[in-house]
């Protein structure tokens, strides 16, 4: 069926690995963090990188929440959904539970889908493509094998 | 390792478990139907071991000639990578190794960067083929395990559905361009924060 030469298993969502490439494309540098880095290990993570832009698992945004008034930069979150379409619907943190932790501050919540679907109506924007001595990636290990 | 040890030995009581073991009277209970004393029982144990080696001294030498010992020590000891800049510390280490011949000619050594890699990709494959596997998820299950730990079961899939090549470049394409009209800037760092582990195997092809 694939008429490949190699096959990586891989441990991670599809959506993590197109998102990762989506901002390969634009040449923005992709930073992972992994939840197994506890909670100051992100705060740290995250003010040391100083993001606007941040990709994470329906699964994590409670942690995000108990942590987004230590990371003022962060502007705009993207969950990728565990079940499509779910996690607006299902009362569990959302929206409006951010609006109420940043005291007015703006932080968009969009989902994996609604981003693809943002990007498929846009028009479609330019962008730089890398030259190889650009930064690609960041990457704080799991912290599982050092 | 070492403190390990040292806390077993006491506990094994080695005087203890020699006491309790029976002599075995050999005499009495024989395993074999033919009764040979001692002298004769050394006697064939000495033949087999002569036998065993004659036969290793006659084969030595065409066993090393098939298996050639000294090729894969030199193939141990050959440098296979090497300082770009050997006066600059900070210079990367390059391979010295030759790729080999079937891959020489692959598009992946033409390609610099990663967009560069996703363009060729897409551009010398079918674009049909598929490229990216998951298995979809049916449902979560949050399972207690008899030591009382909480565990999240995921219901996955048996089958793998596969995005085509050209499916996985749409969507690429898409979420750039999600990325770019959200403000994401060139270099401007996006990061990606996830479990190690969802349990969610995604497999990708690389052509």
């Amino acid at each position: 069926m694939c008429f490949n030469l190699l096959n990586y298993f891989l441990f991670f969502l599809p959506e993590w690995f197109l998102c990762a490439q989506a901002i390969f494309r634009i040449g923005s540098v992709v930073t992972t963090l992994y939840a197994t880095l506890g909670l100051e290990g992100i705060v740290h993570g995250i003010k040391e990188t100083e993001v606007e832009h941040l990709v994470t698992t329906e699964d994590l945004l409670p942690s995000i929440l108990k942590i987004i008034d230590r990371i003022p930069k962060v502007r705009h979150i993207t969950v990728i959904e565990l079940h499509h379409n779910l996690l607006l619907k299902q009362g569990k943190v959302g929206q409006s539970d951010f609006d109420q932790a940043t005291n007015g501050r703006k932080i968009t919540l969009t989902t994996y889908d609604q981003l693809l679907e943002l990007g498929k109506q846009s028009p479609v924007l330019k962008y730089t493509s890398p030259k190889p001595d650009d930064v690609a990636v960041i990457l704080y290990t799991s912290g599982k094998y050092s | 390792m070492g403190t390990s040890v040292s806390y077993l030995l006491p506990q094994a009581k080695s005087d203890v478990l020699f006491t309790k073991t029976k002599s075995v009277d050999r005499s009495k209970k024989h395993p074999f139907p033919v009764k040979l004393d001692l002298d004769t029982y050394s006697v064939l144990l000495l033949c087999i071991k002569l036998l065993v080696i004659v036969y290793d001294i006659i084969t030595t030498p065409f066993y090393a000639l098939y298996m050639r010992p000294w090729a894969q020590r030199a193939a141990n000891r050959a440098i296979r990578a090497r300082q770009e800049d050997p006066n600059d510390p900070y210079s990367p280490y390059v391979s010295v190794v030759k790729a080999d011949p079937s891959f020489a000619d692959h598009y992946v050594f033409k390609a610099q960067t990663i967009p560069q890699f996703q363009k060729l990709t897409l551009e010398s494959n079918d674009k049909t083929n598929p490229a990216l596997g998951y298995r979809q998820l049916f449902g979560v299950n949050e399972v207690i395990t008899r030591s009382g730990k909480k565990m999240t079961k995921l219901n996955l899939d048996d089958k793998y559905t596969w995005l085509s090549l050209e499916e996985v470049d749409q969507n690429i394409g898409h979420l750039a361009n999600g990325f770019l009209t959200q403000g994401v800037k060139f270099q401007e760092k996006v990061l990606i924060f996830a479990e190690t582990k969802m349990g969610n195997k995604t497999e990708v092809c690389v052509f």
